[in-house]
């Protein structure tokens, strides 16, 4: 089984189903081209993507229709072809793309998603991209609630 | 911020090496070209926001950032 070291999981060991390969990259990040899916119970329904090339470098991950249950990717005719998928129908969730919004956890306010440029995950393929999407009206930081620090303890003393 | 109105073919200059011009305008869509010198970034906002939230979001991978998100599924 493939390895790796990484510093938020430790020593790794992973399918190379659950690689996803980015042809270009991240934004801020366009040489990490290679990540390994991990999912834990414990930690469902976050999605974390640990680069395979840089041990330090990993997201925090939420499924986008876990983040809205009404979320509607809405990718330009090249982003359809560079993710190798039919120009002339919608992507079916779960089936031809998984579609996750980077999550940012801050210090002084609610943790946020990236709804306008979500990863965009061919099924078959593997193959993912984060599509920009900026005529869709999603933010780039949709606000998740209770993910202020502080409200662990307020919630615990509930 | 200066706003100006522009019609097809005009231009705006912009210091004294970059050019702005109008080259098409197709419904809510308008095709710009830019001259500058290549050292001038030139760059979608759009993008620009992406690179800014995934650094922040790959700074801020932690155990407690961890359990933090999840108190949005969490609670009441």
């Amino acid at each position: 089984m493939p390895q790796a070291e990484t510093v938020n999981f430790g020593h790794l060991e992973y399918d190379d189903h659950a690689v996803i390969e980015f042809p270009r990259g991240l934004p801020a990040f366009e040489n990490e081209r290679r990540f390994v899916i991990i999912e834990q119970d414990s930690t469902r329904p976050i999605v974390f993507l640990q680069s395979l090339s840089r041990p330090d470098l990993s997201f925090m991950a939420l499924p986008a229709n876990s983040v809205d249950p009404g979320y509607k990717l809405m990718p330009a005719s090249e982003d359809l072809e560079d993710l190798g998928l039919a120009a002339d129908r919608e992507p079916c969730e779960g089936k031809d793309v998984v579609t996750l919004a980077l999550v940012t956890v801050w210090d002084n306010r609610d943790a946020t998603a990236n709804l306008m440029a979500p990863v965009v995950v061919n099924v078959a393929t593997r193959h993912a991209f984060q599509v920009v999407q900026p005529w869709s009206g999603y933010s780039h930081q949709h606000r998740l609630g209770a993910c202020r620090p502080g409200t662990a303890e307020q919630a615990a003393a509930l | 911020m200066l706003i100006i109105r522009r019609r097809v073919g005009e231009s705006i200059l912009i210091g004294e090496d970059i050019e702005v011009q109008i080259t098409e305008i197709t419904g809510n869509r308008i095709k710009i070209g830019i001259s500058a010198p290549s050292h001038v970034l030139i760059l979608r906002k759009e993008i620009r926001l992406a690179e800014q939230e995934n650094l922040a979001a790959a700074r801020g991978v932690s155990p407690e950032a961890v359990h933090l998100l999840l108190q949005h599924f969490r609670s009441p």
